[in-house]
């Protein structure tokens, strides 16, 4: 990949976008810029503003500070089709009375191009997202995943900027939701599409993305890719969120953190003082035998979870509670409640959390 | 369903199948029987022939359809507002304008029927308006528009409880969906809204067209003796002339051309590309 320009980096831009309802700030002072060709997933609780902020992008709602920029301009007066920025719903939110075909044409139609042109750049388009042996159905007649296609189809058809999701799997059980995933992540390889993408799902958020911005009571808690949002969350609910375990709170004192009985090695370069830390869930390496690592313990097995490819073991290292996930080795095939198993984890998988995170 | 539910159904249907049995399926019966067979002795089709053929009876029954057609268009027309305003105000607002728009059903016919003849009649409210700034008296009663008027007046709150309740089904979201790709408010009706709102149109087109092509009280008082519908004059038949027989023949011819009429239309409506739409 070529480098990539400062209007590349910064190609959609949110500059302390903030929006109140009935004088309660829904969406508070939110900044991010997404890279061009990226897919970014806004990823919250109900009621975060995740979706209040993808109605500003898209220009359903108008922020009341703030502003938004598309490819270095800027867009807050502009119509939501005006901006280019073109959105799939919940619901894909088909027109049920017309074919694929004529969805698909919507927007073409719209502009007021000649029939031919629109018949032709519509073929085309059925054909690379492989809907073209349905062009004559009616959206009841097809699956979830083809009328996602076609909602995709409809949106990419008007040649748009960005690419706006908002919860379109949500509706679906889980198998359906994997499938269409990938029927998403192949569509946006193929076009190359910035996406913004809004879910509750962290598996989801964490498949889809290249970069995920995790929101909590309308602030923008972190943003990073989702290695950097798993591994080093930046606040409290961040790593509650995304299913961090063993928080815990202690005194550093020369690069070694005590909480009671526990000491654990820091990273180089952590301050004095009273900190917290989270120790994923993922960075625990457990065995029957000897385990090296910066920080290694003698631990206590007080519960385990088979999940398949993956055992959810509770363990107590130095009077603390832990819990972490080990593959499902041969070697923890039997392990029971009240094993004596060594534990150890490296300095730098330690993760001090902000102290003014929440 | 089951057995035991389906029998139950059929149980709970049976006092309504009783009351429509004896109230319904055996006078018609007898009208039949009286149109096929007027003095009881064998049956022929020579009293609907000479109906059929009769050129006032043909005049009366063009007037009868006609009629019917104006006021179904009509209320489709000042209904469709109406019910598209409906889909915007909060549901306070949408239960007083209905109750304003079935409020004249809730008195009867007579006296709606009435209180128009009160207004247009020669010496009524609005020539006396005329007359009063100078104007001749202008003939208001006992033309088509009268009748139509009054119709209108009486069906149209049918109108907009029908198309009320398709164009409420629409989700809100095809609407933002257009705008994104680029359609204006006038686009997204003509596209989503008028499409999607033709079963209710239809339901509440055929429901108006019935019921006016099978008025009595609205077009005896204000259509008179020139106006004449074919209700009116089965009632004529029947009661002025006590020609029972004639006036089942008429009854038949209008309930065979309704039919007819209703048939059509829902073919041509369930046909087609719009099979979609009435599923």
């Amino acid at each position: 990949m070529t480098s990539l320009s400062a209007t590349d980096a910064q190609y959609l831009r949110l500059s302390g976008i903030t929006k109140h309802y009935g004088g309660i700030p829904v969406v508070n002072d939110v900044s991010f810029g997404v890279t061009r060709g990226e897919v970014l997933t806004i990823l919250g609780p109900s009621g975060c503003g995740k979706t209040t902020t993808l109605k500003m992008i898209a220009g359903f709602l108008a922020p009341d500070q703030g502003s938004i920029a598309i490819d270095d301009k800027r867009v807050d007066t502009l119509s939501s089709h005006q901006r280019g920025a073109a959105m799939v719903f919940q619901n894909y939110a088909l027109f049920p009375h017309m074919t694929v075909r004529r969805n698909v044409a919507f927007g073409l139609r719209m502009q007021k191009l000649p029939a031919a042109q629109i018949a032709r750049e519509v073929d085309e388009m059925l054909a690379r997202v492989r809907l073209d042996p349905y062009a004559e159905r009616y959206p009841k007649e097809l699956s979830g995943g083809q009328q996602q296609r076609v909602a995709l189809a409809r949106a990419l058809i008007i040649k748009p900027k960005i690419l706006l999701l908002d919860e379109p799997f949500s509706s679906l059980d889980a198998k359906l939701r994997k499938q269409l995933r990938v029927e998403f992540l192949e569509v946006h390889r193929a076009f190359g599409i910035t996406s913004i993408f809004v879910t509750h799902d962290l598996e989801e958020a964490f498949a889809i993305s290249d970069k995920v911005a995790v929101m909590n009571g309308g602030l923008l808690e972190q943003i990073g890719s989702p290695v950097e949002i798993f591994a080093r969350p930046r606040s409290r609910f961040v790593a509650d969120f995304v299913g961090h375990k063993n928080l815990i709170s202690g005194d550093v004192a020369n690069g070694v953190l005590t909480a009671g009985a526990l000491s654990m090695k820091m990273p180089a370069g952590t301050a004095n003082g009273p900190t917290q830390v989270t120790v994923p869930v993922h960075r625990v390496r457990i065995s029957r035998g000897p385990v090296s690592g910066d920080n290694a313990y003698a631990a206590a097995v007080s519960s385990v979870t088979f999940l398949g490819p993956a055992m959810q073991i509770g363990l107590e290292i130095a009077g603390t509670a832990f819990e972490v996930y080990s593959p499902s080795t041969a070697e923890l095939a039997d392990l029971a409640i009240g094993d004596r198993v060594n534990a150890a984890w490296d300095a730098g998988d330690v993760t001090a959390i902000p102290a003014s995170g929440k | 369903m089951d057995r035991a539910t389906t029998r139950a159904a059929w149980l709970l249907c049976l006092p309504m199948l009783v009351f429509l049995g004896i109230f319904f399926v055996v006078p018609v019966g007898q009208m039949l029987g009286l149109a096929l067979s007027p003095k009881g002795e064998g049956y022929s089709f020579d009293l609907i022939i000479t109906v059929v053929s009769d050129p006032f009876y043909q005049r009366v029954a063009i007037r009868t359809l006609r009629i019917s057609l104006i006021t179904t268009v009509i209320s489709v027309i000042i209904a469709y507002p109406v019910a598209l305003h409906l889909r915007n105000v909060g549901p306070r607002w949408q239960s007083a304008i209905i109750l304003v728009m079935v409020s004249p059903l809730l008195t009867s016919v007579v006296v709606r029927t009435l209180a128009w003849v009160v207004l247009l009649s020669q010496r009524g409210i609005l020539n006396q308006a005329f007359t009063g700034v100078g104007l001749p008296p202008m003939r208001m009663l006992y033309v088509e528009g009268a009748v139509i008027l009054g119709l209108v007046h009486v069906f149209f709150g049918y109108m907009v409880v029908s198309l009320m309740t398709s164009i409420r089904k629409i989700d809100e979201n095809l609407y933002t969906a257009a705008a994104n790709l680029g359609a204006s408010r006038w686009r997204q009706h003509l596209e989503i809204t008028l499409p999607l709102s033709l079963p209710g149109v239809l339901t509440g087109a055929l429901l108006v067209f019935i019921l006016s092509a099978s008025a009595y009280a609205t077009p005896s008082l204000l259509g008179g003796l020139r106006i004449s519908m074919l209700a009116v004059e089965v009632f004529n038949q029947a009661i002025t002339y006590f020609n029972w027989p004639e006036a089942a023949a008429i009854s038949i011819v209008l309930f065979v051309v309704i039919a007819a009429i209703v048939w059509l239309v829902t073919r041509v409506a369930e046909g087609g590309k719009r099979k979609v739409i009435f599923q």
